[in-house]
């Protein structure tokens, strides 16, 4: 149920509980002393009201019967009076008695003491009023019922008696009681009592324990943890000297860091520069690009008439062909008419003989005109071939001209792609260039930020050793700690 | 002796015939001037059956049938290229040679006795009546009137055609 509780907690649980045993304990005790008290003060009350009643009863019966007696002898009034007064204050006292007994028996005997009482003063009535009438006495005997009287007398005196020694023994009886009771109420209040130190030993002896537990687990984890404190504090001393080194070094390489970047900044101004140089050149580039289109726009273009003259060429020379053909035919006829003619000639004499030459000559120039023609069908063949050629060369030409053109374009897309790139390339430096001024400043505050951390580690160090001290004292402390709470443990 | 192709100065030049000459195959042949009619294209020729070898067919001259003597094939050198038809007189009417070109009308100097038994001798007697030369090359001189034999004709009109 405590579990869980801290110290203190349990600490004011005990002492509340202590102390609510302590207030139980003298509620307990004012008790008793109350229920003691109580019966001590009816057994004084009924020994100062009942028995002294009865005892007073027992004077004022003796005071009656002495000033009876002297109004007997001497027939004084004053005795009288004192008689009658002397009944008053007896009757008075057996009324008191009658409300102040509560033993049933007391009361049984104090009815017997009041009828024996009436009896009496009814028997002493008639002998005083006898006296009264008598001037003189010389002899008791002159008075008739003395006997009697007597003997009422002696039975009131014996049924006081009674009731003294009854309210005697119920005093006594009650006195024994109220002392039973209070031996019961201090064996209660010491009851009460041992119980308290039971429990308040208990108590101690739990917070003794707990405190011995906690405490010394507590102090024991703050020994070690003060141990581990302490070697964490001298590595972070030892990390500190070797991190103060270590930040003299990067400062170091920052300052040479610091060169390095201003001088890279200088390059990239004089990349930036060289960039924008290529940047020009490319423009410039572009224009002869242009120019180096409409050259090989132009080229194609007289590829294309040559083709086109070569075709036409092609066309003329088969028109040439034709014409020649005519001519062989023409040839070939002229040759067979020739020979025929030869032939009719030489059957016709002298005449005949002059026309067959004339025919043969005719034959002749007709081979001749056949050979010519055989010629110049081989040449036009030739020429054809030629310009056949021609055309399939040109062709081709054109089809260079063409992959030409496009590897142009290919190489004028690249080249439009590199003055783009350069114009990157210059952007990107200019960049480089702002980039590397801003990385110098940087580095610049990069530079003052370690001097600080070198100095912060410094005084890092420095703790680190104050914290070390007070890790090992405080692990003293804990181990007085613990003696002072006893568990022993170092 | 005179080279290939060269004309005589004169057609009386020598003892020689004037004569057409021209090719037949390999062979170079020669007909007498006055045996030969015309010279003229190949004309459109039609087959005989039951004829020798060397007679190609028969086709119309001049609107006379006229059977076709392929020369090369007559004298064994074998089927040559035919690029003219020489009408010839014969005994029995025209007769078309198939020969080769026509190299023009020359004198021929031939052995009209025959020359060598070797060349002459054997079923061409009758058709060679001599042999010269044309340039380095031989020369045979034809006479044309005995070429046919009598079935050619026989196949010639049983063709249909009246001569």
């Amino acid at each position: 149920m405590m579990a869980g509780r801290t110290f203190g907690n349990k600490l004011a649980a005990g002492f509340g509980l202590t102390l609510a045993l302590t207030l139980l304990m003298t509620a307990t005790s004012v008790l008793a002393l109350r229920y003691v008290l109580s019966t001590k003060d009816n057994v004084i009350s009924s020994a100062r009201i009942n028995l002294v009643g009865a005892e007073a009863l027992s004077a004022a019966m003796e005071s009656r019967i002495a000033d009876y007696r002297g109004y007997l002898l001497t027939r004084s009034s004053e005795y009288l009076n004192g008689t009658n007064a002397d009944r008053n204050r007896f009757l008075d006292e057996v009324s008191l008695l009658r409300t102040t007994m509560t033993d049933p028996t007391s009361k049984e005997l104090l009815e017997v003491v009041s009828e024996a009482e009436a009896k009496h003063a009814a028997i002493l009535a008639p002998v005083i009023e006898q006296r009264s009438r008598m001037p003189d006495l010389t002899n008791v005997d002159q008075l008739a019922g003395n006997q009697q009287v007597k003997a009422a007398r002696v039975a009131v005196q014996k049924s006081i008696a009674n009731l003294i020694e009854r309210q005697t023994t119920v005093v006594d009886s009650r006195r024994d009681a109220s002392t039973r009771r209070a031996g019961e109420a201090m064996w209660f209040i010491v009851g009460i009592g041992a119980v308290l130190i039971a429990a308040a030993a208990l108590v101690a002896w739990k917070l003794s324990r707990d405190l011995k537990r906690e405490v010394g687990a507590a102090v024991g984890h703050i020994q070690s943890s003060s141990a581990q404190l302490e070697a964490a504090a001298a590595q972070q001393a030892s990390g500190g000297r070797d991190q103060a080194s270590a930040m003299n070094e990067i400062t170091t390489t920052i300052s040479e860091l610091l060169i390095t970047s201003r001088q890279i900044s200088d390059s990239a101004q004089r990349v930036s520069k060289i960039a924008e140089d290529t940047a020009e050149a490319a423009r410039t580039g572009d224009a002869t690009i242009d120019q180096t289109r409409a050259s090989i726009t132009a080229i194609r273009t007289q590829v294309d008439q040559i083709v086109q003259h070569m075709l036409a060429l092609g066309e003329k020379s088969q028109q040439i062909g034709g014409v020649v053909e005519l001519v062989s035919e023409l040839a070939e006829q002229t040759n067979i008419l020739a020979i025929n003619a030869t032939i009719e000639a030489s059957g016709a004499g002298e005449w005949g003989r002059r026309f067959a030459v004339v025919a043969e000559e005719i034959r002749k120039l007709a081979d001749r005109t056949a050979g010519s023609a055989k010629e110049i069908r081989a040449l036009i063949e030739d020429v054809r071939g030629a310009v056949n050629t021609t055309v399939m060369a040109t062709e081709i030409g054109a089809k260079a001209v063409d992959a030409g053109s496009r590897q142009f374009d290919d190489a004028t897309s690249s080249f439009r792609k590199i003055a783009g790139l350069v114009a990157t390339t210059s952007d990107a430096t200019r960049e480089i260039e702002l980039s590397t001024k801003q990385q110098t400043t940087a580095v610049e505050q990069v530079n003052v930020a370690a001097s600080d951390t070198a100095r912060v580690t410094r005084e890092t160090e420095a703790s680190a050793v104050q914290t070390r001290q007070t890790a090992s004292h405080l692990s003293t402390l804990s181990g007085e700690l613990l003696d002072l709470v006893g568990t022993g443990r170092h | 002796m005179r080279q290939y192709g060269q004309a005589p100065a004169h057609p009386d030049e020598g003892a020689g015939v004037v004569s057409l000459v021209f090719r037949a195959g390999p062979l170079i042949c020669a007909l007498r001037l006055d045996e030969v009619i015309e010279t003229m294209r190949p004309l459109e020729t039609r087959t005989l059956a039951g004829t020798p070898a060397f007679v190609r067919g028969i086709t119309v001259l001049r609107g006379v049938p006229t059977p076709v003597i392929d020369v090369s094939r007559l004298l064994g050198g074998g089927s040559g290229e035919v690029e003219r038809f020489l009408a010839v007189r014969t005994e029995r009417g025209a007769v078309a040679l198939a020969t080769g070109e026509v190299l023009g009308i020359r004198t021929v100097e031939a052995e009209p006795t025959g020359g060598h038994p070797a060349l002459l001798g054997g079923g061409n007697t009758r058709l060679v009546a001599g042999v010269g030369t044309l340039g380095t090359e031989p020369l045979l001189l034809l006479q044309s009137m005995r070429a046919v034999p009598d079935e050619v004709w026989e196949a010639a009109a049983a063709a249909g055609t009246p001569s």
